[in-house]
């Protein structure tokens, strides 16, 4: 195993022992046990979805041909909608224990405990009654627009203004039954997830070598302080702000490392590469493929063309121009930077084997710049009168993190929210690219022998890091199911039922690395990369050619290539 | 005198804990919305988030609700851009 606990380094030749000896394999074994458990229970009830599904599309298919969209038209759609995978009965029952601490903002055991709000429940009960009273209301317009055989304009205009109504009342019936909730304790499932995660981690590392007692009892309090993470990262006022569980999860696990020191009985769980990478593995069932072509060929060129550019060309100006000191938190930050933010980041940092305060840093300044970005560049779109669309593709094209590329876009508008949104969903699905490409690239031209050697295919084979074998196989696997299966079964079984685990224990796993990151960074080691100022240099510079190029681009692909695609959003 | 000098670092040790914690903890909770509160913009942008339930902090796609209907909207915003390009070089 290794020596530095910095980084993994392997330290010989490919091994068959090394399938339950390398922890990247077990990182592979844990996510893919995970992913065919679920991927069974969705198969499982795959007939009785489709049924449903058919039902739906089939009073879909009749009402489409009316003039307007009919009550029966969006009743179907919002059924259709509503079948998922993650309401069947096996799926519900596992799901009920992945939840984190939720949010909160009075007092903080609401993370955790929330009770139905029976003040707001008569609210809630007239907005139900004025929605129904508003259906009927639309019924009666709709009959007598059916009676005329929809030949009637007038009363097809009076039957849409009626649906409009009643859809208006719906939202608002919608919203008055959210702020009511509902009565719910996590406490009990985090307490079984934090067993049964430590159980499988812990066999693992058993099989590795460690001790599983050492190991679990660390586990523990590394899970308790993944869940005090998510409460602060959970507080309503400063997650407006960008702040989550994984920022949290790094700020008190330094502080802890830095002023007491990590206790000894943590340190045998503080394991930031094994949870790094079964997140990763995780996260790899999440990058479909299929997505790329969300919005056509100006999505693609927006987040597949000019991100690589945006990356590579700050990774050589890192090197050539700043000469950065480390490559891996060059290449870390460039990522972090170009492609999507945090999750870019942990990808690129765990393939090209950065050091934990180099994923700090890149993080850290991922989220001081993302606060930024998010609120400016709303506020500089709207004073220099830029197009809806345009906005949104710019948004998401450079704001970092996901999250706030939906907030700024948001702020912009409806449509700005819709493009952002999905620009920024492809760049995600180009972290597998990234990750795979940076992984090749470090195990051969950056790694590569004293003597100055070329390295052979052997040699690769030893330096690669296997896990990232495991975050494209993961990929590839479910992008090739969601395929096959088409695009309801692929939305009601993958992205409302697999995904729904995957993205709940990717969750955990990310919070847990961070946690580990924060317990194992020293103040003074992380000092030590500000010096001179050069990866903020890089950030600034690489931003600001990638700000450059994707409202380049976006103008292009959205206002002159394919303007059709842009007139119908 | 040992034990005595080593109890009295350790008890400095978590006074620097708490006071770390507090210190990152009141900056997020007041400094920042305090900081905030003095613009309409930036109120303006926090109502929006609270209004569509967005969480700036979400790391992936699969984290913020609204992208389905997003993806979902712009496949068929194609649909119909490919139709109406087709119509026109007709």
């Amino acid at each position: 195993m290794a020596t530095d606990s910095n980084i993994v380094v392997d330290d010989g030749r490919a091994k068959w022992s090394d399938l339950w000896l390398k922890e990247d394999y077990w990182a592979i074994w844990i996510g893919f046990l995970i992913i065919i458990v679920t991927g069974l229970i969705m198969m499982n009830g795959r007939d009785e979805i489709a049924a449903k599904i058919e039902k739906q599309n089939a009073i879909i298919a009749a009402e489409k041909a009316k003039p307007f969209k009919t009550i029966e038209l969006i009743d179907a759609q919002a059924a259709k909608k509503g079948i998922t995978g993650a309401k069947l009965p096996a799926a519900k029952t596992f799901i009920s224990y992945l939840g984190k601490p939720g949010k909160w903002s009075g007092n903080p055991m609401d993370s955790f405990i929330s009770h139905k709000k029976a003040d707001k429940e008569p609210a809630a009960k007239e907005a139900a009654e004025k929605a129904k009273a508003a259906k009927a209301a639309a019924k009666v317009a709709q009959d007598a627009a059916a009676a005329a055989n929809f030949q009637n304009a007038e009363l097809n205009k009076a039957a849409e203004t009626a649906i409009k109504a009643w859809q208006k009342d719906v939202k608002a019936a919608d919203k008055a039954k959210k702020a009511v909730g509902k009565d719910s304790n996590k406490i009990p499932g985090l307490i079984v997830l934090a067993i049964g995660l430590g159980v499988i981690t812990g066999l693992g590392m058993v099989v590795m070598g460690y001790n599983f007692v050492s190991y679990f009892i660390g586990f523990l309090g590394v899970f308790a302080l993944a869940c005090l993470a998510n409460v602060l990262g959970g507080y309503k006022p400063t997650a407006q702000y960008g702040v989550n569980g994984e920022i949290m999860a790094i700020v008190t696990g330094m502080v802890i490392a830095n002023t007491i020191g990590t206790p000894k009985w943590l340190k045998p769980a503080v394991q930031v590469e094994y949870y790094i990478k079964t997140g990763l593995v995780l996260l790899g069932a999440e990058v479909l493929f299929n997505k790329i072509l969300a919005i056509g060929i100006p999505g693609i060129f927006v987040a597949w063309v000019v991100t690589p550019i945006v990356l590579c060309g700050t990774y050589i100006f890192g090197q050539k121009v700043l000469k950065m000191p480390s490559k891996t938190l060059n290449i870390t930050i460039s990522a972090d930077m170009s492609v999507c933010g945090t999750s870019a980041a942990i990808a690129v940092a765990a393939a090209c084997r950065a050091k934990k305060e180099e994923l700090t840093l890149s993080v850290g300044l991922s989220m001081v710049f993302t606060a930024i970005m998010m609120v400016a560049m709303p506020a500089f779109i709207k004073l220099v009168g830029l197009p809806e669309v345009l906005g949104g593709a710019w948004i998401g094209g450079t704001v970092d993190s996901t999250g706030s590329v939906a907030a700024a876009g948001a702020f912009l508008g409806p449509k700005a929210l819709q493009v952002a949104a999905t620009i920024k969903m492809i760049q995600n699905v180009l972290i597998g690219v990234s990750a795979f490409c940076v992984a090749i690239y470090f195990a051969t031209k950056v790694e590569k022998h004293e003597d100055g050697q070329t390295v052979g295919a052997m040699e690769i084979w030893n330096r690669f890091p296997k896990f990232v074998l495991g975050f494209a196989a993961a990929s590839i696997l479910l992008s090739t199911v969601a395929g096959q299966i088409g695009a309801d079964l692929d939305y009601a079984l993958i992205n409302k039922g697999m995904l729904s685990v995957t993205k709940a224990l990717r969750g955990h796993f990310f919070t847990l690395s961070f946690v580990a990151i924060g317990l194992a960074t020293n103040f003074r080691e992380l000092a030590h990369y500000f010096k001179g100022g050069k990866p903020l240099v890089l950030y600034v510079c690489g931003q600001t050619f990638n700000l450059g190029l994707t409202l380049l681009m976006a103008w292009i692909m959205f206002y002159k290539v394919f303007p059709e695609i842009t007139a119908s959003i | 005198m040992n034990t005595a000098s080593s109890s009295n670092s350790r008890a400095k040790a978590y006074v620097k804990c708490v006071a770390y914690l507090t210190l990152s903890l009141g900056f997020l909770m007041f400094v920042v919305p305090y900081l905030y509160s003095f613009s309409p913009t930036l109120n303006k942008y926090l109502k929006t988030l609270d209004e569509n339930d967005i969480h700036p902090g979400a790391i992936y796609y699969s984290d913020v609700p609204l992208t389905p209907e997003s993806e979902l909207a712009n496949r068929e915003a194609v649909k119909r851009g490919i139709e109406l390009r087709a119509a026109r070089i007709k």
